[in-house]
């Protein structure tokens, strides 16, 4: 019987690109709690995963709900105050100074508070000083927490990571792996990542996909310590 | 949030709002007497810049006598007749002759003078049967057959006009010219041409005023008034302005004032920036919808844009001028020299811009507009919150540049009478002789306001890229 109060619920959902069939009748509840990790190998469909469940991709069969609601049935504004994501290049506004890309959605949302949020997230993530630079002079850790609170703003229940330790050095990524489990108190962290060196420090559950299939579920153990016997030697 | 940067996007509409309420002709009871105005003496510009001459006086006079009031707008004479059959003008008062071929497209009133073909040579001409000699002619003139039949050996040049065939005399370029004896005596005197009349008149000639062969009702009123003009002693009075007595050659006309001469070129570089402005503003607007288009809209339309497009950058501007004011009176549309001029550089450039503005918009990454979407923007908010302030970096230079290319390219509208610089340029040196002088100040003052645009292009340009908003050249 599935849990029908679950935070995040993917039911059968299957995506098609083109005639391949990169997602496999997934299903998977997130319950509130913990930092969540989705890891696998690349091309495991767990970025697929990703894209579907934040509406940028369309599902070809199967449901996504967020706190009961269907993602698919929501407008872009609707989804976003359920589900955000931080893009593994963050892509923020290069045209927008740091506070305006932190306030653009909510000022163009017209929600209540905003400024006072953005100042306390600016605050919490150590970026306060910055909030007039542009991001082509931030590094890429500076950019990387102005895309966190560039997603935070909006309050979202769920927030999702994309490979966030790709790109930083040990120590930055040390500093996230704290941060993520800071922030876990305002929203369900999900990570996507195949760096279990990084999961295994910010996440305690998640699940392995492969070949377009959720294959495990439960503690990192489970998901870390079994590898596939295609994955190369690390 | 995106501040400084939004007066641009206006712009353009703003100046397509300007375009659109400015430079309606209206023409009511004034009569529009078309003419070259590079014909001294007949018409051609005084040291004011006002249109005078024999052509121009009797105009007057026709005008006062049917009730009407003169309008007249200078044209290209191979192109002025055109002109009176697409309406542009009502009458043609400039020296034309009466030929059996013109009398098959409009209808001449009765002669208002008669004069004659005379063969001018320079001095130290080379003899005129031999092979080699280099004559010009003015196109669309009679000359040009006559000069053709009578001297065979003889290599026939055309030109814009009798000024043009003078200065290449002096440089030596030619030899001779065929002209009326009137108009040649007169250049001696003016300008010192030394010109050499040569044999005896090749023909005369009976100069008539043409009208629309639909124009009866003011056919008859203008040969009514002729008649009487000629009876009465205004003519004689008027003649004698110009030709006082033939045999002593013309009258010269007034002094020559830089300080004026000055103040009409600045004028008219005022009014090459206007017309380049404002045709580049709507050229804009219309390559934003026409970029819009072409990303966005279904195939049926925009292959059919994309062919569009593509046809309008490879055929020549000239050819596309030529078509908006000649042509589309053919189908109804009448549109001024002016706002024919506008509107085909906004046509031409905008061929261009859509290109610049479809790739602009292509080079944005496709994250930025997934980032957009992920924190709830709409397309619409995406578009001009995210997307379009990123384009306006990229559309800058490129418009600019085009700007710059219009603003030269500009010149080219004096062929339908719009007064620009060039053709203030052209009038000057038609009535001062000083070629040299005048082409280098013009082209001077063509620099003086493309340059200043080239280097803000360059400010802006490093600026963009200092914020970060310009990655590759």
């Amino acid at each position: 019987m599935p849990d029908e109060t679950a935070l995040l619920r993917v039911d059968s959902l299957t995506v098609f690109r083109g005639r391949r069939k990169v997602l496999d009748c997934v299903s998977l509840e997130i319950a509130e709690g913990e930092p969540f990790a989705i890891v696998g190998e690349s091309g495991s469909g767990k970025t697929t995963l990703l894209y579907a469940v934040t509406g940028l991709l369309a599902m070809s069969e199967g449901t996504v709900k967020i706190r009961g609601r269907r993602v698919a049935a929501l407008s872009a504004r609707e989804r976003a105050k359920l589900v955000g994501l931080v893009f593994q290049d963050y892509q923020l506004f290069p045209h927008l100074s740091v506070w305006d890309n932190v306030l653009l959605a909510p000022m163009l949302h017209g929600k209540m508070g905003a400024d006072r949020l953005a100042r306390r997230l600016l605050e919490q993530l150590r970026i306060d000083n910055l909030a007039s630079r542009h991001p082509h002079e931030l590094s890429g850790g500076q950019k990387q927490r102005v895309a966190i609170a560039r997603s935070l703003v909006l309050e979202p229940s769920v927030l999702f990571f994309d490979e966030p330790s790709a790109a930083l050095d040990a120590k930055t990524s040390d500093e996230l792996a704290v941060l993520l489990r800071q922030i876990s108190d305002r929203t369900q962290v999900v990570v996507v990542s195949h760096d279990h060196a990084f999961i295994e420090r910010a996440c305690t559950r998640g699940a392995r996909m492969a070949s377009g299939r959720v294959v495990r579920e439960g503690g990192l153990a489970a998901i870390l310590d079994h590898e596939p016997r295609w994955t190369l030697p690390r | 949030m995106t501040r400084p940067l939004r007066w641009l996007a206006l712009l353009p509409i703003l100046l397509a709002i300007l375009l659109t309420t400015s430079r309606s002709f209206a023409s009511g009871e004034t009569l529009r007497v078309g003419l070259s105005g590079t014909y001294p003496p007949f018409s051609h510009f005084d040291e004011e810049g006002n249109l005078a001459g024999f052509d121009v006086d009797i105009a007057r006079e026709l005008c006062a006598k049917i009730g009407r009031e003169c309008e007249f707008r200078v044209l290209p004479w191979d192109g002025i007749l055109s002109a009176l059959l697409a309406r542009k003008i009502d009458v043609i008062v400039g020296s034309m002759a009466i030929t059996e071929e013109r009398e098959k497209q409009v209808l001449f009133t009765s002669p208002y003078y008669e004069s004659g073909a005379q063969l001018f040579v320079r001095e130290n001409a080379p003899a005129i049967g031999q092979r080699g000699f280099r004559l010009g002619v003015t196109l669309g003139t009679t000359y040009g057959q006559i000069a053709s039949s009578r001297f065979p050996e003889a290599e026939v040049r055309t030109y814009k006009g009798d000024v043009a065939i003078l200065q290449d005399i002096q440089s030596g370029r030619i030899d001779g010219m065929v002209t009326d004896r009137l108009v040649g005596l007169h250049m001696n005197e003016r300008y010192g041409a030394g010109l050499v009349p040569h044999g005896e008149l090749l023909f005369t000639e009976r100069m008539g005023i043409p009208v629309h062969p639909d124009e009866r009702q003011l056919h008859a009123e203008l040969d009514h008034a002729l008649r009487e003009l000629r009876s009465s002693p205004a003519y004689p009075r008027i003649r004698a302005r110009y030709f006082g007595d033939e045999r002593a050659g013309v009258a010269g006309g007034a002094g020559f004032s830089w300080r004026t001469s000055l103040t009409l070129l600045g004028r008219a570089l005022l009014a090459t920036i206007e017309i380049s402005v404002a045709g580049i503003s709507l050229g804009i607007a219309l390559a934003v919808i026409l970029a819009a288009l072409l990303l966005w809209a279904p195939a049926l339309v925009a292959r059919p844009l994309a062919f569009y497009v593509d046809f309008i950058r490879s055929t020549p501007f000239l050819i596309q001028l030529f078509t908006v004011y000649f042509g589309l009176p053919a189908i109804g549309v009448t549109l001024g020299a002016w706002t024919s001029a506008a509107l085909v550089i906004a046509i031409h450039s905008s061929a261009y811009l859509a290109e610049v503005v479809k790739v602009a918009y292509q080079s944005i990454p496709a994250g930025q507009r997934h980032a957009a979407n992920t924190l709830g923007l709409t397309r619409r908010e995406a578009l001009v919150h995210v997307v379009w302030p990123q384009m306006l970096p990229l559309l800058s230079a490129p418009s600019l540049n085009t700007l710059v290319a219009t603003i030269k390219d500009s010149a080219i509208v004096s062929v339908i009478s719009v007064h620009e610089l060039t053709m203030q340029a052209q009038q000057l040196i038609s009535t001062s002789f000083r070629p040299m002088e005048f082409y280098l100040l013009t082209a001077l003052l063509y620099f003086a306001i493309t340059y200043p645009l080239l280097l803000l292009g360059r400010r802006m340009e490093r600026r963009f890229r200092a914020k970060g908003l310009l990655h590759a050249g």
